[in-house]
């Protein structure tokens, strides 16, 4: 299982990650943070460690990166309209291609349009406009190089069975797609899954995805992802800021280059979550031996206590305590060969994690903020129970 | 057109062959066999078609096909031609009537209509049930899926699907191999191809071949249709049952109504002869939905590569 940066804003903090600390397994580029030229100066060793998100979510977006890409659909037509494109989707997919087999990324992606409402021709619409124009193209071009094809669903897709059957059916009906770049939008209220129906359609999708014998690379995952190690996925990703570890299109309407300053959260492996700093610093200065149980040190986060000024959210050094720490659960979860153990595993870390939450509440100290509580143990609990049996 | 004027046409037309055997007729369309002109030795098979329009299509469409695809497992098309209006006429004039009187009466009041011709090889061939006789049925059975596969596996990577696979379209030679007949329902799946099926239950199959998605309106058809006719069509080998049942007792609402409940009869035991591997093997071709199928032809071929070492 491959581990890769799902990048977004200052994504040179991922390339530093990758790169010098040797952290995942390479990047998923971003577009619409990265400009054209940007990319293309990368070097070499980067590239064919990474794959390239064309992004067509949203083919109108005015974003000034992405329409630095001439063949993305706003900047090809100076103005992107259906109908338009429609004349114009062989000629972006053969750019777009070229540009990718050019840079000699690790595998191709095939864009797909980001559809918020299930509509009814939902598969024809994602063929007419990208899949089919972009796996001619790639025929034509003779490349060797794999293929994956971007499936951008929403958790309404994925709990309708009619539907997914629907998509399953489609996916897989292409000889020549080695897997899908996997992307839901769980549109939910807070920082982690917390509706089991939804996380478990994710799982089951996943689950029949590879069952049919395609791989799956899962996008913008947050600590969930640790979940997907039990299904035998092509790929999961870390990020850094909150809208590269969930999917949905605002980062390609709305300016996040100005975003609210969030309380600083660090990660906290062993909870399975995010604390904020505050509380960290609590547990660590008035509960030490709580501190010794809980806390998992990297060289980042040492680096930030030493310092003891409160973290801004817009430093790096936080978010490269979590790609080391999320990266070592990862790499440790790929390490067991079995599903069964992977699950057991995963079901201790839970387990785990439950008591020290409990610690934590039994030594008084107040979790006010959602967030950082452990309400998404229980439902990952009811999860793995569910994945340990077979599919009906 | 009967064959003895057929015979005359053909000569006008200097195709280089002499039919002597009708082996086929429906309707407009006729299947015929002859040999070379230039050597006798050479037997041919001459398919005949009044010309209209979706008709001759569909067999320009065969044709293509397999121009494109230089294999044993499909005949080889030697000779095709549309003989028009134009053509007949010049045919008619080009003959003397003070020299061929009695000829060129019976060209002009035949009123012969355009046609469209095709001359392919020969395929001589034996009936499955002979083809499968013997103690090594199942052994021969998984030979021929294998050929078959490698066959459909050439069409299916120029994204064409047959859609009416049947043991009437795969003809067995002599020496067990087997050759794929008939393509003119195939359908490519090239990009802006639309092959939905027609909700007047109109979709250009054999119901009792046919994938549940052939059967239902607005369905996709593809290359998994395919893989559960081969699936339909081991089954009857094996079994000398339908996995769902027969249409021909059940008609079409029993056959969708087992579609949906997934009636699938145990192949094991239909006979037990058959393995566990085959059994998976067989049953993965019949799944209801497409996606629960093999998704690669090479997959397939792996796995009928594996069962075959059964019988090594």
């Amino acid at each position: 299982m491959k581990i890769f940066h799902q990048s977004g804003h200052n994504n040179n903090w991922n390339r530093d990650s990758f790169q010098e600390h040797g952290i995942g397994d390479g990047i998923i580029i971003s577009p619409v943070h990265t400009l054209v030229n940007v990319v293309e100066g990368f070097d070499s060793d980067l590239k064919s460690h990474s794959v390239f998100d064309p992004q067509f979510y949203v083919p109108d977006s005015q974003k000034v990166k992405l329409n630095s890409y001439h063949f993305f659909p706003e900047k090809l037509l100076d103005g992107f309209t259906t109908n338009d494109f429609e004349a114009s989707a062989h000629e972006s997919a053969q750019l777009c291609l070229e540009f990718q087999i050019r840079n000699d990324f690790e595998f191709l992606i095939i864009p797909a349009r980001y559809h918020e409402q299930m509509v009814s021709n939902f598969i024809e619409k994602q063929k007419a406009f990208s899949v089919e124009p972009f796996l001619s193209e790639a025929s034509k071009s003779k490349t060797k190089k794999k293929i994956f094809l971007t499936l951008p669903l929403t958790a309404a897709m994925l709990l309708d069975s009619k539907f997914r059957v629907k998509v399953l059916n489609w996916i897989t009906s292409y000889q020549e797609i080695y897997g899908i770049y996997l992307l839901v939008n769980f549109d939910e209220p807070g920082k982690q899954i917390s509706n089991f129906e939804k996380l478990n359609a994710y799982v089951a999708f996943i689950s029949e995805v590879r069952g049919a014998d395609l791989q799956v690379l899962c996008g913008y995952c947050n600590t969930e992802g640790l979940l997907l190690s039990a299904l035998d996925v092509y790929g999961a990703t870390i990020g850094a800021y909150e809208n590269t570890r969930r999917f949905s299109i605002d980062k390609f309407i709305d300016d996040d280059t100005e975003m609210r300053g969030p309380a600083p959260r660090i990660y906290f492996p062993k909870l399975l979550n995010w604390i904020r700093y505050d509380t960290a610093v609590e547990i660590r200065d008035d509960h030490p031996d709580l501190w010794k149980t809980v806390y998992s040190p990297t060289s980042f986060s040492e680096s930030i206590f030493e310092k003891g000024t409160r973290p801004h959210f817009t430093q790096p050094v936080l978010y490269h305590h979590h790609f080391e720490l999320i990266n070592d659960q990862y790499k440790t979860l790929e390490k067991i060969i079995s599903k069964e153990d992977k699950i057991n595993e995963l079901k201790k870390s839970v387990s785990n994690a439950l008591a020290l939450y409990n610690d934590i509440d039994n030594a008084g100290i107040l979790l006010f903020d959602g967030n950082c509580k452990g309400e998404h143990l229980p439902i990952w609990n009811r999860l793995l129970n569910r994945m340990g049996k077979p599919l009906t | 057109m009967n064959q003895t004027l057929l015979n005359e046409m053909l000569g006008y037309l200097e195709l280089g062959v002499s039919i002597d055997q009708e082996h086929f007729r429906s309707g407009q369309r006729a299947v015929f066999f002859g040999k070379s002109t230039q050597d006798n030795e050479v037997k041919l098979a001459v398919k005949y078609c009044l010309y209209n329009e979706t008709r001759v299509a569909r067999i320009q469409r065969e044709i293509n096909i397999l121009d494109g695809i230089s294999s044993n497992y499909f005949p080889k098309v030697h000779k095709h031609i549309y003989v028009t209006s134009e053509i007949i006429s010049e045919i008619i004039d080009s003959i003397n009537p003070k020299t061929n009187f009695d000829q060129s009466l019976r060209l002009k009041t035949s009123n012969i209509k355009p046609f469209f011709i095709s001359i392919e090889e020969f395929i001589p061939n034996i009936p499955w049930a002979d083809a499968l006789n013997g103690s090594d049925k199942i052994s021969k059975i998984v030979n021929i899926l294998l050929q078959t596969f490698e066959a459909l596996s050439l069409l299916w990577g120029s994204k064409i699907v047959h859609r009416d696979l049947k043991p009437p379209n795969i003809l067995i030679r002599p020496n067990l191999s087997p050759v794929i007949i008939d393509l003119g329902i195939a359908k490519s799946l090239k990009e802006g191809t639309r092959d939905l099926t027609n909700p007047a239950f109109a979709s250009p199959c054999t119901p009792a071949y046919a994938a549940p998605e052939q059967l239902v309106p607005d369905s996709e058809i593809n290359y998994k249709a395919d893989q559960f006719s081969m699936g339909v069509i081991a089954f009857e080998a094996l079994t000398g049952e339908f996995p769902y049942g027969n249409y021909n007792d059940i008609d079409l609402d029993g056959l969708v109504t087992n579609f949906q409940n997934g009636r699938l009869r145990n192949i094991q035991e239909l006979n037990q002869g058959v393995s566990p591997r085959l059994a998976s093997f067989v049953n993965k071709l019949l799944n209801v939905e497409p996606y629960k199928r093999f998704r690669h032809a090479e997959a397939i071929l792996e796995e009928i590569g594996k069962i075959r070492s059964e019988f090594i």
